[in-house]
Formats: C-alpha cells, structure tokens, sequence
C-alpha cells in the first residue's frame, strides 16, 4: 500500500501541471515574460466547452477532417493544413502539444516577439501604443497590438486568415475573428492565459478559454524546427499514407 | 533525477504494484504529449520489430525509421515507423547517427489500424541495437558509439 501511494504521488508529481519546482519566492519583474514558456495544460483548444457555431462555422467543421479527437480520421486521410505545412497561425500556436513545443518571448521596447518553436515562426505583437488597423490584410498569424494593464498584458488582434484551423480538432476561425490574450505572470516560474476569441461569424457567441498555464523553462532553448514542404511530402508518401492504407507505387 | 531516484526504489523492492504504477506514469504521460494524431496508430496494440535497419530519416517535422523485419511466417516485411521531430528526439538524447543501414535492431511500435506495416515508436520501451540497449527505461538514450 505504502508503495502504491508513493507511485501515485510521483505520477501526480511527474505529470501535475503546477508542479513543486515553482519558486513564487524568488524575485522577478512581472512586467517582464522575456523567456521560454512551456504549457501545461492538456486541453488543445480553447476549453472544452465550444459554444454554438453558425451555419458558416459548421459548414467549415464539418469540411474539416482532423487527426486528433473524436473526429480522428488516419493521418494519410485527413486535410488539416497541418500536415502540408501550412502555417498554424493564430491562436492555434497556443494550443500546439503539451510540453514539447515551447515558446519564448523576446522584449523590446516597441514590440514583443512571440517565437514559437513548431515551425520556427515568431508573432509580433505592437506595444508603441499604435491602435489595430480597421481593416487589414487577412494573415496567418493576424495583426497584434498589446498594452499593459499593471501586471496583466493585454494583446488584441484581429485579421486573421480564414484558412488555418482554430485547433488540432477541425474548430473554425474566420477573418472576422477578434481575439483578446490576458497574460499575467503570476510569480517567476507561472504565467497565466486567459483567451477570448469573438468571432461572430463562425460562433453564436464569444468563446472564453480555459485559464492556460505556462511554466518557464530556462534550459529550454528554442530549436529549429522548421516544417520543411519536402521532407514532409516525403514522410506523408513513405509513412502517413501507408498508415491511412494508401500505398504509393 | 526524481524519476531516476523513484525507478531506483523501484528496482531494489522489485513490487510489481510498483512496477504497474511507472509503466501507467509513462503511459499516461506519453499519451499526452505524443504528437502524431490519434486516428492513425492502434493504441491498444504494441508490435515487438527484429530485423535490419534500411534507412533513418531524420527529418522535419516526424523522422522515420525504416526496417526489414520477418513475420512468423519468415517473410521479410518492410516497416516504417513514425517519430517525433529530431528537435524532440535530440532532447531526449537521440541523434541522426543513431541507426544507420545494416544495424541488428529491436523495439516496439503501435501499429496502423490500417493492418500495413506502419507504426508509431513506443520509445518508453527497449530499442536494442546490435546487441546493445540504446534507450534507458526513463525515456533518455545511451550513447552507442
């Protein structure tokens, strides 16, 4: 029994989102998320509560066929742009996997850098005061301006391109999507996320996300992880398709 | 280090409660990071491979191992095996000269609910090569050169 405990603690210890190697002791400018950033949440979108969807929005989820969740089709059979490599974009970089695919912020003066490590893509968020554009050009990552509210950042965006997928789950996001991050760095080694995404042409209503924890993760550096169109055309002929059964000759 | 303390406690009692709990810890953790879809590969089945490495690709954004393996009825047949990107795989310590053609090779994947020979590593279990465990049952690799 003893032993059956201790193996218990050391899963919950292993696995446990806020795990006991936070030092909320340890001194740290809140007004600074310079450095990497490593989820811990297990909830690969928003929260698991999708609001309703339109008809435009149902339409684009059902054209959607995914290779993770409920939906899961095989890899070789399913059309997430994912596995074209496509740009992920905004906000689905949030939700890429638990803790193997870190990201960083890099702080300057005018501007924070969003680097995320799949697909070596960096995001910029404007914090010279400028406002939003009225009506840009869509983008796979959107345009982004961020403004503090004293300890918590907040970034705005909006001209999304409609072809990226909100999740790994097939979620729609269109150009009309507006999105607002709430971070907060809640003691050295915690930042909190919270994302409201209102896009009234894919949703009936706004979607609030799940608060997201981030972890920083010092001895983690960022590493080229470039999806690269050609070997991931060779991987999906040799692997992807075979395992759907499509056998290339 | 925890692991590594806790894996130790593990071996001196020899408890298989014990032994049941790391495996569920690794199983409950790899399940979580994995990322490979969950449509393709049978997460129910585990495939043990022994044969001959014929190429490894260590590419981005999945590498890919390919080996010639015989059946139970001693046919020769060709697998490719599904990993994470290198970037992944180099943090837990692995590296492009890990395998290369000809190497004597043995681990275990879960296969396609396709029913062809493809499959998705299980890198918490043993991968031998030529005779020698190249990966630790905590998840980092030995160096084998």
């Amino acid at each position: 029994m003893r032993h059956t405990i201790l193996a218990l603690i050391a899963t919950l210890a292993f696995c446990s989102p806020v795990s006991a190697q936070a030092s909320p002791s340890l001194p740290h400018d809140s007004r600074d998320l310079s450095g990497t950033w490593t989820r811990t949440n297990r909830v690969l979108t928003m929260s698991n509560e999708t609001p309703p969807m339109t008809a435009w929005g149902k339409a684009k989820f059902d054209a959607a066929k995914p290779v993770y969740g409920p939906r899961a089709v095989a890899g070789g059979l399913g059309n997430d742009p994912m596995m074209t490599c496509d740009p992920v974009g905004m906000p689905r970089y949030l939700f890429l996997e638990v803790s193997i695919y870190p990201m960083e912020f890099v702080q300057t003066p005018n501007r924070i850098l969003q680097h995320f490590e799949w697909g070596n893509a960096y995001r910029q968020i404007w914090t010279d005061g400028r406002q939003l554009p009225k009506d840009p050009e869509p983008a796979w990552m959107g345009y982004s301006v961020g403004r503090w509210d004293g300890d918590t950042l907040i970034v705005n965006s909006l001209g999304f391109d409609e072809r990226t997928w909100l999740d790994h789950f097939g979620n729609p996001v269109s150009d009309q999507a507006r999105v607002e991050e709430r971070y907060r760095r809640v003691n050295r080694d915690t930042l909190e996320l919270t994302i409201t995404l209102n896009d009234p042409k894919a949703y009936a209503k706004p979607w609030v996300s799940e608060k997201k924890l981030f972890k920083l993760d010092p001895k983690h550096e960022i590493q080229e992880l470039f999806c690269v169109p050609s070997e991931n055309d060779a991987f999906n002929k040799r692997v992807r398709d075979p395992g759907a059964g499509i056998i290339h000759k | 280090m925890f692991v590594r303390r806790f894996w130790t406690v593990c071996m001196r009692t020899k408890l298989a409660r014990c032994m049941f709990c790391v495996a569920g810890l690794f199983m409950t953790c790899a399940a979580i990071v994995a990322h490979h879809g969950t449509g393709t590969y049978d997460s129910t089945k585990s495939v043990t491979l022994s044969g001959i490495v014929t190429e490894f690709a260590f590419t981005n954004p999945h590498a890919a191992l390919f080996v010639d393996a015989k059946d139970e009825t001693g046919k020769v047949v060709s697998w490719a095996i599904e990993m994470n990107s290198p970037g992944v795989l180099a943090r837990a310590g692995w590296s492009k000269k890990m395998f290369k053609y000809g190497d004597q090779i043995m681990l275990t994947v879960r296969p396609s609910k396709a029913g062809t020979p493809v499959g998705l590593i299980n890198r918490q279990k043993p991968v031998v090569v030529n005779g020698k465990e190249v990966l630790k049952a905590d998840g980092t690799a030995n160096a084998i050169d």
